[in-house]
C-alpha cells in the first residue's frame, strides 16, 4: 500500500537537487519547492550549500532551466 | 472508525512508562554515530575558511597528500568560487589517526582574495554596505508585506498605543552530539552510513542522488542520536565528504564536526528585530498593529517569524525582510520563528495591558480565541500563584525583587503520511515492530512499544522495536515539525491491530468462538462471552507452528490531530544591585492531545522549557564586525543552561482529546516571553532584547533612575 505524501502538481519542472526542510518531514509543505517562501532556507544537494555548483544562490525562483546545473523533475512534459 | 479508546480502558497508553533505552544510555551501551568504530577506519577532518568573505584563487593539497598516514584529500570548493562565511568548507582529509588528519589540514595551502564582509545586521543594512548577495538588490530581500483591515481606522479607535522595538539574538543549536557520519563502501555500488540525523530515509536519498546510486543500495543507520533540533535533515558537506573520502581510500571514514564547527556551520536560529506600533481599545481589544521587522539567517534566507502572534488583531500591516550577513546559514531550529514571535508579542501584550491598567492575564483572555489556552490560563495561574504577582511592577521591597509573567504559543504537530511499518508475531510469542523512523532522543522506541503492547495485551519490554535503519525498507519521514509520533503512532497501531486480527483468526477454532468474540487480556486471549475460554499469549502464538504473522499498517487521520496550544508562567528573582537574574519556577501547561507516554511527554516539555530558558537569559552568537569571525564558538563563552540556571519546572500535560499530537517543539515557545514579562514585573524596567543578561538589567535600572 502506497502511503506517499500528497505531492503538489508541479506546473513547471523543479530542480531535483533543490532542498528545503519541508520535503524531509511528513506533512511538510512541498509547495515550498515550487514557490519561494521567504521563511524557508534552501540548499543544493550537489554542494550542500546555499549556492549550486555554479556558485549562484539556489531557490525555487533561482533554480531554472537556464542554469547548467539544473536537472528537471516533474512539471509538464517538454515536447 | 479507528480510535485510541477511552482513557479508562487504557492499560499503558497515557501512563508514565520508563524509556526502554534509558538503561543503555546511562550505561554507555547505546551507540551513537560518534561511538561507531569500523575495522581499519580512517578519521576525517575539514579545512575551513578563517575569513568571512573571499574568492578562492588556489588550493594546494600536495603537502597534505604526501604526509605519511594520509589516505585521501579532496577539495570541497571550486577554484574561483566564493567563501561566504567563516567556517565554510575548503578541503577534507582522511588519515589513519585523528592527529595525522589535523596535521594534514594544516598542510593545505589556500590562496584567497579577500572581499569586504558584513557580519552584523546593522552593518549589512547600512548605506554603502558591501553587497554580499548578488541575487538581491541589496543585502535585504524583497519585503514580505501583509495587510488586513484598515490600519488607520484601527489606530483611530485605539484608546492606548505602544511603540517599541523587540530584538532576539542569533542562537545556535548546540547539539550534544555534533553533526557527523561514519561512511563505508562495501563495494563500488553499496554504501553504508552511520549518520547523526533526524531522517534516515531523507539522508539515504540525498546520498543516493549525490553518488548516483540506486536508493536501495545506500543503507543509513541511526541507532541513537544526540540532538538535532531541526539542524540534521541532510548529510551536509561533512556527510558527502566522509563518503567521498571513504570511496577514494577504500576504508571506512568517521567525520564528526568539532564543537567550533558546530557553532559556525551547522545552523542557527535567526535573529529577529521588530519595530511595532500597536493599539488597543479601552475595553481591552487589540485593534491595530503595524510592524516592520527583519532578521538574519546568515548568508541564507529564511529568517521568518510570525507577527502578530497567537492573538487576533483585525487591522494590521506587517513588513518583513531577510538580511544577508557573512555568517553560517540558519537551519530550522525547534519551532522556527515562533519563540521570537512569542517573545515580541507577549512583551507587547503586557505593555498594552499596563497602559490600559488591566491585568495582563485578563487582557489575554479578551484577545485569545483559543479555547484550550483559555483553560490553560486558569490552570497555570493557579499553579504559579498569580495572585502573588506585583500589581504594580517593581513595587517589591528589598534588593532582590521577584516578579511573574506569562507567555503563549501555538504549534501544529499533526503528522502526515509516509510511514510504513510492520508488526510481527512469532510462534514463540515474541513480537517485533519495525519502521524507518528514528529516535532523536525523544523516546519514540518506547512509544512504539507501548502502542503494540497495549494492542496485544503485553508489556512494552516484550516488544522488540527496530528503528533508525533504512535497510528493512520501511520508510518514514524525518523527525521534524513535531511530526514523528502523530505520523508513526497511527501506522503502528493499525499494524498491531492487523497482526492481532490475524492471530485471532488462527486461534478462533481452538477456542471454538467467532473471531469477533476474542479479546486480549494481560498476556492472555479470551472469549468475551465465556471467560473460561482463555489461553495464554504463548499458547496462542504457539499455534503458528513454524510461521509468523507479519502485518503492515496505515496512517489514519482519525488517530491524530493538528494544533498544540500552550502557555507558560514564570516567576523570577532579580538582584537589583548585581543585575543577576534567577528564574525561580516555570509552569508549562502544554496541550499534547493524547500523550502516549506521559513520562517522556513531560521530559519533552522540560527540555523545551530549558531551551527557551537558554534563549531568554543566556544564548547569543557574537560576531566580530572587524574580523568577521564568531567570538564565542565554544561552550565556555556561548552559554547554555546548566543546573545552576534551570529552575523548578512544573510540566503539565494538558489532555485535550484522545488523538495524537506532536509536542517536540511547542514547549520552547512561550518561555522567553514569560520570563521577560516576569522580569518587568519584578523590577519595573522592561528589557526588550534577548538574552536578558545582567548587564542589560543593570543598564536599564540605571537609565530608569536617571
Amino acid at each position: 500500500m502506497s502511503q506517499g505524501k500528497a505531492l503538489p502538481i508541479f506546473d513547471r519542472p523543479i530542480c531535483q537537487y533543490l532542498r528545503t526542510k519541508a520535503i524531509y518531514i511528513p506533512g511538510g509543505n512541498l509547495q515550498n519547492l515550487v514557490e519561494n517562501n521567504p521563511g524557508s532556507h534552501y540548499w543544493c544537494n550537489c554542494t550542500m550549500q546555499v549556492v549550486g555548483p555554479d556558485d549562484q544562490f539556489v531557490s525555487p525562483d533561482a533554480c531554472k532551466q537556464a542554469r547548467d546545473c539544473f536537472k528537471p523533475v516533474g512539471g509538464k512534459p517538454v515536447v | 472508525m479507528a480510535s485510541w479508546g477511552e482513557a479508562s480502558e487504557s492499560r499503558l497508553i497515557g501512563k508514565r512508562i520508563t524509556r526502554l533505552s534509558g538503561k543503555d544510555k546511562v550505561t554507555g551501551k547505546a551507540k551513537y554515530t560518534f561511538d561507531i568504530n569500523r575495522p581499519g577506519m580512517l578519521y576525517g577532518r575539514i579545512l575551513r575558511s578563517d575569513v568571512a568573505h573571499a574568492t578562492v584563487m588556489g588550493i594546494d593539497m600536495s603537502e597534505a597528500e604526501a604526509l605519511p598516514g594520509v589516505k585521501a584529500v579532496i577539495p570541497l570548493i571550486e577554484i574561483g568560487n566564493k567563501l561566504r562565511y567563516q567556517g565554510q568548507e575548503i578541503a577534507a582529509v582522511a588519515a589513519e589517526t585523528d592527529d595525522i588528519a589535523k596535521d594534514a589540514i594544516r598542510l593545505i595551502h589556500v590562496d584567497l582574495e579577500e572581499l569586504p564582509h558584513v557580519v552584523t545586521e546593522a552593518d549589512a543594512m547600512a548605506d554603502g554596505a558591501p553587497q554580499i548577495r548578488d541575487d538581491w538588490a541589496s543585502n535585504q530581500s524583497e519585503p514580505n508585506i501583509r495587510e488586513d483591515g484598515n490600519l488607520e481606522a484601527g489606530f483611530a479607535e485605539a484608546a492606548v498605543e505602544v511603540e517599541a522595538t523587540y530584538h532576539t539574538a542569533v542562537q545556535t543549536h548546540v547539539c550534544l552530539e555534533t553533526h557527523g557520519h561514519v561512511a563505508e563502501w562495501e563495494d563500488e555500488q553499496n554504501l553504508t552510513v552511520w549518520a547523526s540525523t533526524q531522517g534516515v530515509f531523507g539522508v539515504r536519498n540525498d546520498f543516493a542522488q549525490h553518488f548516483e546510486l540506486p536508493a536501495n543500495q545506500v543503507r543509513v543507520i541511526t541507532e541513537h542520536m544526540g540532538g538535532g533540533f531541526g539542524s540534521k535533515f541532510s548529510p551536509g558537506v561533512e556527510g558527502h565528504a566522509a563518503a567521498e573520502l571513504s570511496r577514494i581510500s577504500g576504508k571506512a571514514v568517521k567525520l564528526m564536526l568539532t564543537r567550533k564547527a558546530e557553532h559556525l556551520v551547522a545552523g542557527n536560529r535567526p535573529s529577529m528585530t521588530q519595530h511595532v506600533r500597536a493599539g488597543a481599545t479601552r475595553d481591552g481589544r487589540l485593534i491595530a498593529y503595524d510592524m516592520k521587522g527583519h532578521g538574519t539567517g546568515g548568508i541564507s534566507s529564511g529568517a521568518g517569524f510570525q507577527a502578530p502572534y497567537v492573538y487576533h488583531v483585525p487591522n494590521l500591516r506587517t513588513e518583513k525582510v531577510n538580511v544577508a550577513t557573512n555568517a553560517g546559514n540558519q537551519r530550522a531550529m525547534r519551532a522556527p520563528g515562533h519563540p521570537q514571535a512569542s517573545f515580541a508579542m507577549d512583551s507587547l501584550m503586557d505593555e498594552l495591558a499596563e497602559k490600559l491598567g488591566m491585568n495582563p492575564l485578563e487582557f489575554r483572555r479578551i484577545n485569545d480565541a483559543n479555547e484550550v489556552r483559555q483553560a490553560q490560563y486558569t490552570l497555570g495561574a493557579q499553579e504559579i500563584g498569580w495572585h502573588r504577582r506585583n500589581s504594580v511592577a517593581g513595587s517589591g521591597t528589598g534588593v532582590k525583587k521577584r516578579g511573574m509573567g506569562l507567555g503563549s504559543g501555538l504549534w501544529g504537530g499533526g503528522g502526515g503520511r509516509g510511514t510504513e511499518a510492520r508488526v510481527t508475531i512469532n510462534s514463540d510469542g515474541t513480537v517485533e515492530a519495525v519502521t524507518g523512523t528514528q529516535d532523536i532522543g525523544t523516546g519514540v522506541r518506547t512509544v512504539i512499544a507501548i502502542i503494540v503492547a497495549e494492542e496485544l495485551g503485553l508489556a512494552p519490554t516484550d516488544i522488540m522495536v527496530t528503528v533508525g535503519d533504512s535497510q528493512p525498507g520501511l520508510p518514514s519521514g524525518g523527525s521534524g515539525g513535531s511530526q514523528t509520533t502523530p505520523s508513526v503512532a497511527p501506522v503502528i497501531k493499525t499494524a498491531a491491530a492487523a497482526a492481532k486480527q490475524k492471530l485471532f483468526e488462527r486461534i478462533a477454532p481452538l477456542l471454538d468462538a467467532p473471531v469477533g468474540d476474542l479479546r486480549v487480556g494481560t498476556g492472555t486471549i479470551y472469549v468475551v462471552s465465556d471467560r473460561t475460554k482463555t489461553i495464554t499469549w504463548q499458547q496462542a502464538a504457539g499455534q503458528l507452528g513454524m510461521e509468523s504473522i507479519s502485518e503492515g499498517g496505515q496512517w489514519d487521520e482519525e488517530l491524530r490531530q493538528n494544533g498544540a496550544a500552550g502557555t507558560q508562567f514564570a516567576e523570577v528573582e532579580v538582584d537589583t544591585e548585581t543585575g543577576a537574574l534567577k528564574v525561580i519556577k516555570i509552569v508549562a501547561v502544554q496541550d499534547c492531545g493524547l500523550a502516549i507516554n506521559r513520562l517522556t511527554t513531560e521530559s519533552q516539555i522540560n527540555g523545551g522549557v530549558i531551551m527557551g530558558l537558554g534563549q531568554a537569559i543566556l544564548e547569543e552568537r557574537f560576531m566580530d564586525p572587524y574580523t568577521g569571525r564568531m567570538l564565542n564558538a565554544n561552550l565556555e563563552d556561548y552559554k547554555v543552561p546548566g543546573t545552576f540556571e534551570i529552575p523548578e519546572i512544573k510540566s503539565i500535560v494538558f489532555d485535550t482529546h484522545r488523538k495524537v499530537t506532536g509536542v517536540g517543539e511547542p514547549p520552547c515557545i512561550p518561555t522567553p516571553g514569560a520570563i521577560a514579562n516576569a522580569v518587568y514585573n519584578a523590577i519595573g524596567v522592561r528589557i526588550r532584547e534577548l538574552p536578558i543578561t545582567s548587564d542589560k538589567i543593570l543598564t536599564a535600572l540605571v537609565e530608569k533612575k536617571a
